[in-house]
């Protein structure tokens, strides 16, 4: 009689202590020492030639002091541009994906620095903490502020919302969608999203097959699908059809149908997958296409 | 392409619980007033950067034979417990034709599916009813089996509102028991979900022809109190 009473014991004991979430599993970050910008070795996505070279006068690394409901961490920011002219450029904020850290990204964010000619508009791009230089431990509400720091910095420097585009690409599309739908210091004015995910429950669930609850796997909150719905802003969709990560059925179609504004405009790329929507679609259409929306 | 995402592979791993998370918990039932406790790992294979792995779901399990045709059992997911998730398969084993010969005998197991989480207090049920053939060879105790599970999902809605299409899940299952005074032994071979595609999602199932994903599974149990062969 005895072991059936312990056996149960220890099961209600594991249930009870238990704390194992994949929360974590969300981010899949690297740390560096140092970024190498155009002498990185990092994996490019998208490759350019030499034409796309950004002078060295106008890369800024910036350090940025992040605060998360008393968690404060120095994360850092890329800046492709002239600070001093922040105050009155247009500026492309390009949150990136859940893989490594932004020398991973380098040549994308170099591409949107060629947007309408080179450097026609200012890009920035920051490291949520946890990846590359910057201090802690990825989490979700810690990209959130972390968003916020580059904001607040972008503000201080004499950006306003009117100027503020924002873009996400995959893990990015969750800050990109929820500071735009939950503005802080800046309300940004027009939001791009390549190959974003509906939300974590839509990822366990096109795996499992079964309609399950997403709090068996994860207490992430992170739904674009909802957040989006509060944005009325011009929205931008692009998503690789044959995107075998994230679906674009059961990911970018909902995120794209729930968009709540009047102006939306939807690019689903033939034969592009999750990582190379620009280069399939052609570097010069992709340029042009971010160019039209943010000029339209 | 996949392997830059390879930490999601974790949270697949909790995914595939429900409909992979163990083997077929008895095939045979056990014979009146013994009990067995077993237990097993194991899961749907998966590429995890170069290598192919099963997922290593565990689980415990208990049965009871009230009559020689009727085992009752129930088992728990230790994996899913360590995330705070109880999820339990209570279920009978109901045997409906000896094994003639070569005719092998045929089983047919109703189980029930219950889920609650620590977190949300969420509950979810999932009915299942499996479909067996066993065969004992050369006059011997192990015996080989094949069969089908069926997973039933009522549910009509995802997460997002929009609608839950699939509410059947078949199961293919394949097997081995090793069979002692004391203890059996048991490997099985799963083929999961066979009827949907695994393209387009955050892992990469091994499957047939890019549908379903097979599972490996090992498990053990020990047999106390009535015991004899039938």
């Amino acid at each position: 009689m005895m072991k059936p009473i312990l056996a149960l014991g220890a099961a209600l004991l594991l249930f009870t202590a238990s704390c194992l979430r994949l929360d974590d599993n969300l981010f899949n970050n690297i740390t560096t020492d140092q970024y190498r910008f155009d002498d990185t070795k990092a994996e490019q996505e998208i490759s350019l030639d030499a034409s796309y070279k950004i002078p060295d006068s106008l890369i800024h690394l910036v350090p940025l002091v992040s605060g998360d409901s008393g968690s404060i961490a120095t994360i850092y920011a890329e800046y492709i541009g002239n600070i001093a002219q922040i105050s009155t450029d247009t500026v492309i904020v390009y949150f990136h994906g859940t893989k490594g850290n932004m020398d991973y990204y380098w040549n994308r964010t170099k591409l949107l620095a060629h947007v309408g000619g080179k450097n026609h508009f200012g890009v920035m791009t920051i490291d949520y903490r946890g990846y590359g230089r910057s201090e802690g431990k990825p989490t979700e509400s810690g990209m959130y502020a972390d968003a916020e720091a580059a904001f607040k910095w972008l503000s201080a420097n004499g950006l306003i919302g009117d100027r503020l585009i924002v873009y996400g690409f995959s893990l990015g599309s969750a800050p990109a969608t929820y500071k735009t739908a939950n503005p802080g210091v800046l309300r940004a004015s027009k939001l791009i999203l390549e190959a974003p995910f509906a939300s974590a429950s839509v990822m366990v669930q096109d795996a499992a097959v079964l309609a399950m609850p997403p709090s068996y796997f994860t207490n992430l909150q992170v739904n674009n699908a909802q957040q989006i719905r509060n944005i009325h802003q011009p929205f931008m969709w692009i998503h690789g059809i044959n995107d075998d990560f994230l679906s674009i059925s059961t990911h970018g179609e909902v995120v794209y149908a729930n968009h709540a504004g009047l102006i939306k405009e939807a690019y689903r790329i033939p034969g592009a997958n999750h990582v190379n929507v620009p280069a399939v679609w052609g570097l010069e259409v992709y340029k042009a296409a971010i160019l039209a929306f943010i000029r339209g | 392409m996949k392997q830059i995402y390879q930490c999601w592979l974790l949270a697949v791993f909790l995914a595939t619980i429900v409909a992979g998370c163990a083997p077929t918990r008895f095939v045979k039932p056990l014979v009146t007033g013994s009990t067995a406790i077993g237990a097993s790992v194991g899961g749907p294979l998966i590429k995890y950067g170069k290598a192919t792995i099963p997922v290593p779901m565990s689980s415990i399990v208990v049965g009871h034979g009230f009559r020689d045709y009727l085992t009752g059992f129930m088992g728990v997911n230790t994996t899913s417990l360590a995330f705070g998730v109880v999820q339990t398969d209570i279920g009978i084993i109901r045997k409906l034709y000896m094994q003639d010969g070569w005719r092998p005998a045929i089983v047919l197991s109703p189980v029930a599916n219950l889920m609650f989480d620590k977190w949300e207090n969420k509950f979810s049920f999932f009915p299942q009813l499996d479909g067996s053939f066993y065969w004992h060879y050369l006059h011997k105790a192990h015996y080989f089996y094949l069969g089908i599970s069926n997973w039933i999902d009522f549910n009509t809605k995802r997460s997002q509102g929009d609608a839950q299409k699939t509410h059947w899940i078949p199961i293919v299952h394949v097997g081995h028991r090793w069979v002692t005074p004391r203890w059996d032994y048991v490997i099985e071979c799963k083929y999961i979900a066979p009827t949907h595609s695994n393209r387009n999602i955050v892992v990469e199932y091994t499957g047939i022809a890019n549908r379903g994903a097979i599972g490996l599974y090992f498990g053990f149990a020990w047999k106390y109190a009535k015991l004899r062969y039938k």
